[in-house]
């Protein structure tokens, strides 16, 4: 038989005492206070969803308002643009305001552009190179700036003297200047079946 | 202890076992019987049965003169300490006494306890601890026997017992030594509180010449002990022996002269008492609640802590583990709660989904569809918010400078503007103007070089800015 001192049963209490308690915060009731915190975050989101479903709170519109809201605004966008398809549509768009297209590549093409999660609409970005009379590349400029679905992310006009002779020459291209843009085109997510 | 045998005349029989005899006291009446019975070498030693037949067959050849008796046994083994306790009930005395003499208990041991008195709630007593199978031994040796023991008192119990109810030793502070054949077994009182014992074992037999100068050292070794625990008592101890004989002591006392100790000696003795029978003489002596082994009960005695401690243990517990497991407790119910709350809710939000797109005709959730607006919310403003050139500017500087090459990028709202000018100071007036306009939050001139074309020379300079996106850029005047 062992025999213990007081104070060696006092540190025995004590010790037994704590494992009790840390023992009984981890698995007792620390998954309790988690599950608790998960559920009142959950429960929160689910009233919020009550709420919009209900008409009520903050979102006051009903599901049919909302609804008219949403075709309105995917009006805005063109649906979901085959790579092909979107070389059609941007060259389109060059044509209209007299350019002409030299060259044309979707150099990234992933909805990873939205770097939060939305899946409605994707973007693909596209490199062109087109040239023309000076205002027609500022009047390409100003169409682009019009529409609700491209992004410029930079662009060059190259007016100088050395291009010009350079198209001029090579190509007997009757122009002023170069455009090198880069943008994004949005469309409607492609619905995966 | 009391027998009644054939006859109706009360006796009481005392065994006291040593290494060397059995010590047989009987008492009828006043009158004392004594007998002594020597042992086979060997048979005891320490107070540990080595020999228990020839024990057995001592006895049996006696048990006609007696039934039950009183066992005083003297041991090492048995260990003895002297306690008060206070602030603790009578019930748990045995487990205090265990508690106190905190034996390192490699082999079951067996408590007891002498209470001597109780003053002021306090306990004064003497505390016991004697090896079970020490007990055991005795208790079977006599069942073996034939004799039933109904006291089992050990020595030391016993001197204490009889040096208190010694009155002319009352309230001293003396030296007792007693002397059974080679054992001496010397006790230290103080004020008539029993301080401490001493056991020790002579070499030489009584009768031999070195046997005085052996008891005279014994004597200086246990003063020794006496002045190690209490200073203040040198010269002031009256030193007692028991159980030497008249002329061994007389030896002893003038030897000890000359070492000025001498006129404390003293001889203990009752006129009417053998005292070479002087254990189980004292062995007679009972308290009312005195030691006795022979009740194993005794063994399996919980050990008590003090009580307060427990109480003070027993409170945190209850303070801290208790409200802890209830709020646990009440913390899982209201998940529980909460649970059927969500499902409730989610129950109910199916129902109103299914309703909603079956009315609206459309695959989407209200939630789905807030969710799409607030992307396309979020595109609208994404690609508004990126539309940072002014065609107004554009306008402005292609009609005012031969453009060579114009940079814009969206990220670092910076442009890059190089273009031609014929004359020096128009390219100071085009940067001026430039800046006036506020198109720019910042605007650097980085320079210029004369260029030779075909129209002759020309100043091919370089202009860097960031766009203002707040929308304050005003058109030049010019």
């Amino acid at each position: 038989m062992i025999r213990t001192s007081h104070g060696e049963r006092t540190w025995i209490y004590v010790l037994v005492l704590l494992g009790v308690l840390v023992g009984g915060y981890e698995y007792l009731l620390e998954p309790q206070l988690t599950i608790a915190a998960e559920n009142e975050a959950y429960y929160a989101e689910l009233e919020a969803e009550k709420d919009i479903l209900s008409g009520t709170g903050s979102e006051n519109t009903t599901y049919e308002e909302k609804l008219a809201i949403l075709e309105q605004m995917q009006g805005s966008i063109s649906e979901y643009l085959e790579d092909e398809e979107l070389d059609v549509m941007v060259t389109a768009l060059m044509k209209e305001n007299g350019l002409v297209v030299e060259s044309f590549a979707i150099n990234y093409n992933s909805d990873s552009f939205i770097d939060d999660g939305i899946s409605a609409v994707e973007a693909k970005i596209v490199d062109v190179t087109t040239y023309g009379d000076e205002d027609e590349i500022l009047s390409l400029i100003d169409t682009l700036y019009g529409r609700e679905d491209i992004y410029i992310s930079s662009l060059t006009i190259d007016t100088s003297d050395s291009v010009v002779t350079q198209y001029s020459e090579n190509m007997g291209a009757d122009m002023e200047g170069v455009l090198y843009i880069t943008m994004a085109v949005y469309m409607q997510a492609e619905v995966n079946e | 202890m009391k027998d009644k045998i054939a006859g109706g005349t009360s006796v009481s029989t005392i065994i006291y076992i040593n290494n060397d005899n059995l010590q047989i006291v009987n008492k009828n009446g006043k009158n004392y019987q004594y007998e002594s019975v020597d042992l086979e070498e060997g048979t005891i030693l320490n107070g540990v049965i080595t020999n228990p037949d020839e024990i057995v067959n001592q006895l049996k050849a006696r048990k006609t003169k007696f039934k039950q008796v009183t066992l005083v046994v003297g041991s090492s083994n048995i260990q003895v300490k002297r306690m008060i306790a206070s602030k603790i009930s009578k019930k748990d005395l045995l487990g205090y006494v265990r508690e106190e003499l905190a034996i390192d208990e490699k082999e079951e041991y067996v408590y007891d306890l002498n209470i001597l008195k109780k003053e002021n709630g306090e306990y004064h007593l003497l505390g016991y601890a004697a090896p079970k199978e020490l007990v055991d031994d005795f208790m079977e040796v006599f069942k073996l026997a034939g004799v039933k023991i109904k006291r089992f008192d050990v020595t030391i119990n016993c001197v204490i017992k009889y040096l208190r109810k010694a009155s002319i030793l009352s309230g001293k502070t003396y030296l007792m030594t007693i002397v059974s054949g080679v054992t001496i077994v010397s006790l230290l009182v103080e004020n008539g509180v029993y301080k401490l014992t001493t056991r020790m074992r002579m070499i030489h037999e009584p009768d031999s010449k070195e046997y005085l100068l052996e008891l005279k050292k014994k004597l200086f070794t246990m003063l020794e002990r006496c002045y190690e625990e209490n200073e203040s008592l040198k010269g002031k101890l009256d030193i007692y022996y028991m159980g030497l004989q008249d002329d061994q002591m007389e030896l002893l006392k003038e030897s000890l002269q000359e070492n000025e100790e001498g006129e404390f000696i003293k001889s203990y003795k009752e006129l009417n008492r053998d005292m070479n029978y002087i254990y189980p003489i004292m062995g007679e002596i009972v308290h009312k609640n005195d030691v006795n082994f022979c009740y194993v009960k005794k063994i399996t005695t919980k050990v008590p802590q003090s009580k307060w401690a427990m109480i003070i243990q027993a409170g945190i517990v209850v303070l801290i583990v208790v409200p802890s497991l209830a709020y646990t407790i009440n913390l899982n119910q209201k998940n529980q709660e909460m649970d059927e709350a969500i499902a409730a809710l989610e129950k109910y939000i199916d129902a109103k989904e299914a309703e909603n797109q079956e009315d609206g005709g459309s695959t989407l959730g209200s939630v789905e569809v807030l969710n799409q607006i607030d992307q396309y919310t979020w595109l609208s403003e994404k690609v508004e918010s990126s539309q940072k050139l002014s065609m107004e500017m554009l306008s402005q500087i292609y009609e005012a400078v031969d453009m060579q090459v114009f940079t814009y990028v969206e990220q670092d709202n910076t442009v890059y503007i190089n273009g031609n000018l014929s004359a020096y100071n128009d390219i100071t007036a085009f940067a001026s103007t430039l800046r006036e306009t506020n198109y720019f939050t910042e605007q650097y001139y980085k320079g210029y070089s004369i260029v030779t074309n075909e129209n002759g020379s020309v100043y091919n300079f370089n202009i860097e800015g960031t766009l203002n996106t707040s929308g304050s850029g005003v058109a030049a005047d010019d």
